[in-house]
């Protein structure tokens, strides 16, 4: 709580993210060039999928740093209900627009991916439909924040929806297991080991840590423009944003 | 080792799910340094006003 409150200052948050927020791009960048270079040129093809196992290189971090974005906003919002620390939903709203790109991604390269394994584009399967959904919850999240003209309003709205929504990331985790499906069960898990070989889990670890921290890095880097864009309207509030406007007051 | 691998049958998926997740990483990429710049401009405005 002491942590929440000492952050929620702008100043603050911003002496930190100067720090971090460079580190992680430079972090980003380095590990999906890394990650690229293991994934495409340094691991085996798949005794049953053949090369187009490599796609799992793309599609498993776009997808996890989705859910991360999502978790991220739920959070934020929480903390945002609780304690009406602005930050916080900058921070969530940050978190909206790379997350929905990334589940999008995540959507796209798992169709591409289950042409090649099971024939099909698309199933309405616990997995699919459910990540389909946390899309959708993404999409609504972001047409209020930009439908409602009232910031605090919107903020409060989009707020509930992330919570509610938040729901969603366990049935995606564990729909493989409570239902029939296509998708494959988790390869890996932080307490139920790793199914995959070691020149299968470095390329996608790797790959996971850079999206994770280019997630991070985009993020961090929108909530600095919007404090510096709320300090100069803070001259003019005519288009000031209502919680940041009462975040510099 | 060739530039550019071959996949085989798979390789229009494999490349068309790299080419998307790069392109969008990248779209991302330009528009968090065209925001950083915005930002630095915006701090240097104020801080020019402050003088």
């Amino acid at each position: 709580m002491d942590v929440l409150s000492f952050f929620a200052n702008p100043k603050r948050f911003e002496s930190l993210a100067r720090i971090l927020a460079p580190l992680l791009g430079v972090l980003a960048l380095a590990l999906i060039l890394f990650g690229l270079w293991l994934g495409l040129y340094n691991s085996p093809e798949d005794y049953q999928q053949g090369h187009s196992v490599r796609i799992m290189y793309v599609h498993v971090p776009a997808v996890t740093a989705g859910m991360m974005a999502y978790a991220g906003m739920a959070v934020f919002s929480l903390i945002f209900y609780i304690w009406r620390h602005p930050l916080a939903d900058e921070l969530a709203k940050a978190c909206a627009l790379p997350g929905a790109a990334l589940t999008g991604l995540g959507l796209i390269t798992g169709a591409l991916w289950g042409k090649t394994s099971w024939g099909t584009f698309w199933q309405w399967d616990g997995r699919l439909t459910s990540t389909l959904i946390l899309f959708f919850l993404f999409l609504g999240y972001l047409a209020i924040r930009a439908g409602i003209e009232d910031q605090r309003r919107a903020a409060r709205i989009a707020g509930l929806i992330a919570m509610v929504g938040s729901i969603n990331l366990p049935i995606i985790k564990f729909s493989v297991d409570w239902w029939n499906s296509l998708h494959q069960t988790a390869s890996f898990s932080l307490f139920g080991g790793n199914k995959l070989p070691p020149e299968m889990s470095w390329p996608l670890f790797t790959m996971m840590a850079g999206y994770v921290c280019f997630l991070g890095w985009v993020v961090l880097s929108r909530v600095r423009f919007s404090i510096a864009s709320a300090k100069t309207r803070r001259r003019r509030p005519k288009g000031a944003t209502a919680s940041l406007k009462t975040l510099e007051e | 080792m060739h530039i550019l691998p071959d996949f085989g049958k798979y390789a229009l998926f494999v490349w068309t799910c790299y080419g998307l997740s790069l392109g969008t990483l990248l779209a991302f990429t330009l528009a968090t340094l065209r925001m950083n710049n915005r930002r630095r401009q915006i701090l240097r405005g104020k801080g020019s006003e402050n003088k």
